[in-house]
């Protein structure tokens, strides 16, 4: 961060202390460029969902806009499932996969990030493979272990095939590599044992890739639909994405804003809370005190 | 140092958990008790006995996807059931009913936690059936034929693994098929809305003066064979399948190739969108929007027209299904209701099952009129509602063209399952793109499909 | 994925000083007050690190339970089951050897699937490595609003399959959003067929997946951006190198580990595609199932609750395995070979 000569400092940083305006421009067009294909879609199922009864939501006359803006389709959501109960369901799941994988995760990864212990490569071996087997294969393998221990129908037998994820696993292990060794030794020389090293030396320093892995467990977990469906029986247990695709399907017909209102519904928490711990996240990466 | 402990860690673990899923293999019942399916039942829901006990005990109860429209009746049926039988409670539970519901039931029955009551279709119902799953209710119940409008009793019947036909199911309710479209756009083309086809070639022959004169700006049905495929073939008197079920026949009448042939010419021709021929979009969508003249073929869509597009529910008709070879509406098997021979409170299962679907509450249901759906038990359908019906509105239309054709429906309904369905569908795709001939095709489906039925055993 | 020295960056002048991580000012750790042996470096010549031998697999267990539980021995229940005839619907299966293997070899549509999903593999990983990795380098710099772009970028990853297949069909029909500016602008005559030709649903799927992977791995590549110090950067710049030159002398190395871990994850997800597939080309798989990924196949032919052969859709499942293995295996030697 030092440089030759000490510029004077500013209280506001001026335009042009961001770089040339040319590199400005064209880095502020690429950015409005990706921000269309990436959030275009999205943006109009959001304004389809808001379409009144008369208007068209697919087809070459259908505008972007509504015409006659109105919460109709969200109040139908409401109405023909119960979505407070879906959202806590979802949350349950999701704090859970959350508090696990954090937990197991990050002690997994430092143990393996650890040279001088027999089996290490052994389980390293494990981990990896276990995440090549495609889950149509495993799949009804799964249902009858998860029937065996009576959690068929119970959101713990959502919970519990992921507990731990190896990707995260592999992921806190690279984190943990990535803190170089005199910093260990010098914790060592001052008497820090194994836990208290981990503790205060290594799980701040891979704070990022715990971010990842939180952001990633929520998504996986609030996202996801097949082994859900699979595992649930009753409405009370469902969980929002589960629930919200009974919209879509009816043998009498249905309608598309009301999926998309519900679409819109299943994605603001996880915006939301994207949007919240993206500040800090991003935060630790620019000052440059992350390292993966 | 390294690799020889790996590869005796390695090893260790697979032998563990290979003695493990050895133990997984073997299943889940020891011999010597009655079972069902490799689950371990009571020994009155199995064998020749007629059932007997007591109606107590909660059972569960399992609809697909009609919570959402029918929560209130359904309540107002278990709680007068709880009534009639203090001592039974029913949990009623709702399955969406997407396209993994076959599989997925078949996990729970494998798993043992099939629901005692459970709505299955013809394909699920076959699936359970074959396997033991489901209580043989024409033994377990001598009179439970009585309610039932003999046509559809005879289809409710199913082979068990020894391939011995038995009633596993009780029909509940059905829909018919009918001809939806848009009045103008049939004008337009110079077909008289009011005089629909008797056979499938000539709807096709319809579809093509669509596609004339329409001139790519809207077109006559979805492209994709699957909305057609056995239903077209059941309502032309073509053979799909050999008597015992175990090869396809289909390619054996010269009318298949022709009915492949038309496809590819309907498709070249521009009477079906180009990008709606893998795709599992129905009609529903683009008929709303005008821009297909035929919807679907299920009478209810027309509530889904109603609600959506009201421009073009008001243009919008009704007509009898061609009846082609057949003679009678093919109106394919109706809904049905089973009880899982893993129940364990079978009795209570069975009498919920029946009273589900007796005449009353079957011609209670009915009458809802957002939905054009039928009854399956003789009282109902001789209910004046069903046989005078007033009214030119498309709804009473639709309502009285089903009760004609249920007089005299034929429910038998080509049972195929996804696989050799996809199968044959594909080919049929490749035809139509042109990459085949459509006698070509019609041959390979038919080889690809006992491919399939070969592994079936 | 071998555990390799952490790349030690070349040397600059104040770089000692900001490679600390936070909390570890000596300070802090001297109100602990047992001591330590002095004696080699831990693990340093292969001496067992641990006095207490289980304390490693007490760590670990969780891990490993859950990987063997809910991984390794589903699969391995699998395997056992490919030299069998069972049905999914469970009942008598016996022991066919290897007939269900030779079936497979002589199976086109086999080789149809495993070509799809090779190829899959083959367009996606390279895309995915490298472009998330430049939009992070887009987003990186603490422009006003940065923010704003970077969360934007992510939603794609948190949206449903419904939503996004909803929206791409709506995208790519004949007369959907794409086709119409296609023609508007005069490129083409006649509406390309993104959802009806087998082609071009394969790579309409594989932008999907490309699509819905941007962001995640552009959070990633973030974290991985961190690692590269900014001096370097400085420095080169004052040396006169441009943009371009920066991006492939100093970034690309400098996220290395994270390339590789980008590539494996993404090689091994092409190869269990699934949906994207179903959302394009519905359930035959695209027109006359020429879209098939072996997952798909693997549904269609093993787990059919009517005509599925279990035995038969799991050797299937093992050859994917083995593909999956193999192609790690190999992208582990030439990432290797890269750094010798």
């Amino acid at each position: 961060m030092t440089t030759a000569v000490e510029k004077p400092r500013r209280l506001l940083p001026r335009w042009r202390d961001y770089g040339r305006p040319r590199e400005l421009v064209v880095r502020y067009l690429l950015l409005l460029f990706v921000l269309g294909i990436t959030v275009g879609p999205l943006v109009w199922q959001f304004l389809a969902s808001l379409k009144g009864v008369g208007e068209d939501v697919f087809g070459r006359n259908a505008s972007l806009l509504p015409h006659h803006p109105t919460l109709r389709a969200y109040r139908q959501v409401f109405d023909q499932v119960p979505v407070a109960t879906y959202i806590r369901n979802s949350v349950i799941v999701v704090v859970l996969s959350i508090a696990s994988q954090l937990l197991f995760s990050t002690t997994a990864g430092y143990m393996l990030s650890k040279p001088g212990w027999k089996g290490r490569k052994a389980v390293w071996v494990v981990l990896v493979a276990s995440m090549m087997f495609p889950f149509e294969s495993i799949m009804v393998s799964l249902f009858l272990s998860i029937r065996d221990l009576g959690l068929v129908d119970d959101l713990a037998g959502v919970w519990l095939p992921g507990f731990v994820g190896a990707i995260n696993v592999l992921l806190m292990r690279g984190a943990f590599l990535a803190v170089p060794r005199e910093i260990e030794d010098s914790a060592m020389l001052d008497g820090a044992n194994e836990w208290q090293r981990f503790r205060h030396l290594y799980l701040p320093s891979a704070w990022g890739a715990i971010m990842v892995v939180t952001i990633n467990t929520f998504i996986s977990a609030w996202d996801d639909f097949l082994w859900p469906l699979i595992v649930l029986r009753s409405e009370s247990h469902m969980t929002l994405t589960l629930g919200l695709s009974r919209l879509q399907s009816s043998s009498f017909g249905y309608d598309q804003r009301v999926v998309m209102a519900g679409s819109v519904i299943s994605v603001v928490p996880v915006l939301v809370l994207f949007v919240i711990t993206q500040r800090w996240f991003y935060r630790g990466v620019s000052a440059g005190a992350v390292k993966l | 140092m390294r690799a020889g402990r790996l590869t005796a860690s390695v090893a260790g673990i697979i032998a563990l958990t290979l003695t493990a899923a050895g133990c997984g293999l073997s299943g889940g019942s020891s011999g010597g008790d009655s079972t069902a399916g490799g689950c371990k039942v009571d020994k009155g829901n199995v064998g020749s006995g007629k059932l007997t006990g007591d109606v107590k005990g909660q059972i569960t109860f399992q609809t697909t996807n009609l919570k959402k429209d029918f929560g209130d009746f359904f309540n107002g049926v278990i709680t007068s059931f709880e009534k009639a039988h203090p001592g039974a409670k029913v949990k009623w539970i709702d399955d969406p009913g997407d396209n993994t519901f076959t599989q997925r039931t078949v996990a729970d029955a494998q798993a043992c936690t099939l629901p005692d009551v459970i709505n299955v279709n013809a394909e699920t119902a076959t699936a359970l059936t074959k396997a033991g799953y489901l209580l043989d209710l024409g033994v377990k119940d001598p009179d439970v034929a009585k309610p039932f409008v003999p046509a559809f009793w005879k289809t409710s019947t199913y082979p068990d693994a020894s391939g011995k036909a038995i009633h596993t199911t009780l029909p509940w309710y059905t829909g018919g098929v009918l001809l939806t479209y848009n009045k103008d756009l049939l004008t337009k083309a110079g077909i008289d809305p009011a005089k629909p086809p008797t056979s499938i070639f000539g709807l096709f022959a319809d579809y093509e003066k669509i596609a004339r004169s329409a001139k790519g700006k809207y077109f006559a049905t979805m492209a994709n064979p699957v909305w057609r495929i056995p239903g077209d073939f059941d309502q032309m008197d073509i053979r799909t399948l050999s008597a015992d079920g175990r090869s396809a026949v289909f390619a054996d009448d010269p009318r298949t190739t022709q009915w492949v042939a038309w496809m590819a010419k309907l498709y070249k021709e521009g009477a079906m969108p180009k990008d709606s021929l893998s795709s599992s979009n129905d009609p529903s969508t683009l008929y709303s929007q005008g821009k297909v003249a035929y919807g679907s073929t299920n009478p209810s869509f027309v509530r889904f027209v109603k609600q959506n597009s009201p421009t073009v529910y008001a243009r919008t008709a009704v007509g009898q299904q061609p009846y082609d070879a057949l003679g009678r509406a093919s109106a394919g098997a109706p809904q049905y209701i089973s009880v899982a021979a893993t129940s364990k409170h079978a009795p209570v299962a069975l009498a919920f099952a029946e009273y589900l679907t007796d005449a009353e509450n079957q011609t209670a249901w009915c009458k809802d009129p957002n939905v054009v759906i039928f009854p399956t038990t003789s009282a109902s359908l001789n209910d004046p509602f069903f046989q005078n019906v007033t009214g030119s509105d498309p709804f009473s239309q639709a309502r009285k063209l089903v009760a004609d054709q249920l007089k005299t429906a034929d429910t038998n309904q080509t049972n195929l399952s996804p696989a050799v369905q996809n199968a044959i569908v594909a080919q049929v795709q490749l035809a139509m793109q042109g990459k085949k001939s459509p006698a070509q095709a019609v041959k390979d489906a038919q080889a690809k499909a006992n491919e399939l039925l070969k592994q079936a055993g | 994925m071998v555990a390799t020295e952490t790349v030690k960056p070349v040397s600059v002048p104040g770089a000692e000083g900001t490679a600390s991580a936070p909390g570890t000012a000596p300070s802090r750790l001297r109100r602990f007050g047992r001591a330590v042996l002095p004696g080699p470096a831990p693990g340093a010549n292969g001496a067992a690190l641990y006095r207490r031998w289980w304390l490693p697999w007490l760590w670990t267990a969780p891990a490993i339970v859950c990987a063997v539980v809910f991984g390794v021995f589903p699969f391995l229940n699998t395997v056992l089951l490919s030299f069998t005839d069972a049905k999914p619907l469970g009942g008598a299966a016996s022991f066919v050897g290897l007939d269900n293997y030779t079936r497979m070899l002589g199976d086109s549509d086999f080789w149809l699937a495993t070509r799809n999903s090779i190829l899959y593999a083959i367009v996606v990983v390279p895309l995915m490595v490298l472009l998330p990795l430049m939009l992070a380098v887009l987003v990186e710099k603490n422009l006003p609003g940065i923010g704003f772009f970077r969360s934007a970028f992510y939603t794609p990853v948190l949206a449903s399959s419904v939503v996004v297949g909803l929206s791409w069909q709506w995208l790519l029909a004949d007369d959907g959003l794409v086709n119409t500016w296609l023609e508007k602008a005069h490129l083409i005559r006649s509406a390309v067929p993104f959802l009806s030709d087998s082609w071009l649903i394969l790579f309409s799927a594989m932008g999907l997946t490309l699509w819905k992977g941007l962001g995640w791995y552009m959070i990633f590549y973030l974290a991985a951006l961190g690692n590269v110090p900014k001096e370097l950067h400085e420095a080169a710049q004052m040396d006169g190198a441009g943009t371009v030159r920066r991006f492939w002398h100093i970034t690309m190395p400098g996220v290395r580990q994270a390339m590789m871990l980008v590539g494996t994850l993404t090689g091994i997800g092409s190869l269990r595609v699934f949906t994207e597939i179903y959302m394009l080309g519905s359930s035959t798989g695209g027109p006359g199932g020429a879209d098939r990924t072996l997952p798909f196949y693997i549904r269609d032919v093993g787990l059919d609750p009517l005509t599925g052969n279990a035995g038969y859709g799991s050797a299937v499942s093992v050859a994917l395995f083995a593909l999956t293995l193999g192609l790690t295996l190999l992208a582990q030697r030439l990432t290797k070979e890269d750094e010798a």
